[in-house]
């Protein structure tokens, strides 16, 4: 069974969309400079936790966790890996499969990807940054 | 691929139902008028505001819109495809071999629309709801049931229930709490439409009614009068939900159909049932009178829904009628019994109720001044279930056991007040357990459980077998 990896641009896809959550703290950071409800250093820490904290999932753990993600379609089941930590290792008969749903958010639609959910009987698997003339394969294959 | 139905958007009541989701933003003008309303000055600042208001109407009307265009259903050869969603675009692809039910649902407030409701389940998904559940017109509705039926319109069996097995079908099965929760509902509304005065004479009737139990107490009347019109209630609810009822077989498929005033067809694939249930009480048992449900995913899977085969019936009729839409299934003979000197097995948790229950209301009642009558009251009337449990396990005792030969087996258990008898093919069995207390073990005895193919956990637990006989009942599961 060979093992392939997603596109890496589904790293910039977790990027842009962890951006856009990121509107969040910043509003609550300039809430918190704005009006004085607390003290001055619990605004300075707050901003610092976030900034410090976005930084190390864009620049540290969104890059890791793509190199460790992978997947195979063999001819009775379907693997994937994923996890920073701990690795995660989920093998799926391909005679539980029932149904596929592929999902394209706005980025995806822009850069060309998809990701793939697959339902079974008692689970599903999600199979994220492949592109989309793969996932079409993928979909057939698997049905 | 052959489309055979091109996509088409849902009917456009569905827009409707998306708005509900939207009701929330009617908060912000809500809030505002509240504010600004209370002074004349309020009034200038509200209308200064206006256009948010008139901006959250516009998304109340926009929104749902944009989520029915969204939404696009087609059938092709190989399947459903559903697309759906506005910025995360989602398709989904259903393989016709996989739908295990598929449900057409024609409530009476749609029926003027000419709309219907579609349900798609397939062993996946949520396992509360449908895979998918659209509204579309009748017409697409008869067209997606015809062409489900396609190449499989030969009708081997048909069989149609007598009103009358409905109706004892209703009371027994019938909730008093589902029925308690819906007249409570109606109580209070009615004394928010008519006024307090009605709601006041209404509780005078039921304390009039109270009276000619004398022979019981007052609160214990009132309690057993409200849970009598609750169980009156739900069984007629019930009788309206399965009436009429008929159920057509066909080669692989088989066609319920019932509901008068929301009419349900439920197609479900043979090979998706995974197994029969042909339950009693100990009523059923006295009038010998069964009821057969079949487990497939998706049919029976609504709120207060049965999956119902066979009605309240004869039970030598039921088994006739069973074999008939389904003779793919066999019923074993029961060649594994429990053990000798189990009954105290089987009674031990409603003995412990009985024992406990009484004293430990006195106990506790001291501490409950204004409660104490009603709690010593409510532990009497416990004993009455408690009763009825402990004859159930009694009646188990000697009816429950296991049969399996070639590809099926047939478990007889209770749970609950309900005797089971259930035929499942052995491929269907998932997982067995053998458990065993201190007290079994000694004896070389235990239970045994078994799990069979589902959405959600379904387990079936014989108690007290042997040993040696669980162990030749692992054996024969383990056979191919």
């Amino acid at each position: 069974m060979e093992f392939k990896q997603p596109d890496r641009r589904v790293i910039l896809c977790w990027a842009v969309y962890t951006l856009c959550a990121a509107v969040i703290p910043i509003v609550a950071s300039i809430v918190l400079y704005a009006l004085p409800l607390l003290p001055e250093w619990v605004s300075h820490i707050f901003t610092f936790l976030w900034i410090s904290t976005l930084t190390i999932v864009l620049a540290v753990y969104y890059p890791l966790r793509y190199r460790r993600m992978r997947y195979a379609v063999g001819r009775e089941s379907i693997v994937t890996v994923r996890g920073m930590l701990f690795s995660v290792y989920r093998r799926m008969p391909l005679s539980a499969v029932r149904h596929i749903t592929t999902l394209r958010g706005p980025i995806e639609r822009m850069t060309g990807l998809t990701s793939v959910l697959i339902s079974a009987t008692g689970g599903h698997l999600l199979i994220e940054g492949i592109a989309a003339d793969e996932a079409d394969k993928l979909t057939k294959a698997l049905l | 691929m052959t489309t055979v139905i091109p996509h088409r958007h849902q009917h456009p009541i569905a827009i409707l139902r998306y708005s509900f989701r939207y009701l929330f933003l009617l908060s912000v003008p809500l809030i505002r008028g509240i504010r600004y309303i209370q002074t004349p000055q309020g009034l200038y600042q509200w209308a200064q505001g206006a256009w948010i208001d008139l901006l959250v109407i516009l998304l109340l009307l926009v929104l749902p819109l944009l989520l029915w265009r969204g939404y696009t259903y087609s059938l092709t050869d190989d399947g459903f495809i559903l697309r759906r969603g506005v910025l995360l675009r989602l398709e989904t692809v259903i393989p016709r071999r996989h739908i295990s039910t598929l449900s057409v649902e024609r409530p009476f407030y749609l029926r003027p629309l000419r709309a219907a409701r579609i349900a798609v389940d397939t062993d996946a998904g949520d396992r509360l709801r449908a895979d998918f559940t659209i509204t579309i017109s009748e017409q697409h509705a008869r067209e997606i049931l015809a062409e489900r039926q396609k190449n499989d319109d030969s009708i081997r069996h048909y069989y149609r229930a007598p009103w009358t097995h409905i109706v004892v079908l209703s009371m027994l099965v019938s909730n008093s709490l589902s029925g308690v929760l819906i007249l409570t509902t109606a109580f209070y509304q009615s004394g928010r439409l008519l006024g307090e005065a009605y709601q006041q004479q209404l509780v005078g009737n039921l304390e009039n009614a109270a009276n000619y139990l004398r022979i019981i107490p007052r609160t214990t009347a009132l309690i057993v009068l409200v849970l009598l019109f609750g169980w009156g209630i739900a069984a007629v609810r019930n009788l309206l939900r399965h009436l009429p009822f008929c159920v057509k077989r066909y080669p692989t498929l088989l066609a319920i159909r019932n509901g008068a005033i929301t009419r349900r067809d439920h197609l479900c694939t043979v090979s998706s049932v995974h197994y029969l249930d042909c339950r009693q009480t100990i009523l059923c048992k006295l009038l010998r009178l069964s009821i057969v449900f079949i487990h497939c995913i998706g049919y029976g899977k609504g709120q207060d829904s049965l999956s119902l085969l066979i009605p309240a019936s004869p039970t030598a009729y039921a088994k006739e009628q069973t074999t008939r839409l389904l003779p793919e299934f066999h019923p074993q003979a029961i060649t594994m019994r429990p053990a000798p000197r189990s009954l105290l097995h089987y009674m031990v948790r409603p003995l412990w109720g009985m024992l406990l229950t009484l004293p430990c209301a006195h106990i506790i009642a001291p501490f409950l001044p204004l409660w104490g009558d009603i709690l010593l009251h409510m532990a009497s009337i416990a004993y009455i279930p408690l009763l009825w449990a402990t004859t159930v396990k009694i009646l188990d005792r000697y009816t429950a056991g296991i049969g399996h030969a070639n590809d099926f087996v047939t478990l007889r258990y209770s749970a609950r007040l309900t005797f089971h008898t259930v035929t499942v093919p052995k491929q269907d069995i998932i997982a067995c357990r053998f458990r065993q207390t201190v007290f079994q073990r000694r004896r070389h005895t235990g239970d045994l459980i078994i799990h069979t193919y589902s959405e959600e956990p379904r387990r079936h637990r014989i108690r007290n077998i042997r040993e040696t006989d669980a162990a030749s009942f692992f054996q024969h599961i383990m056979q191919k």
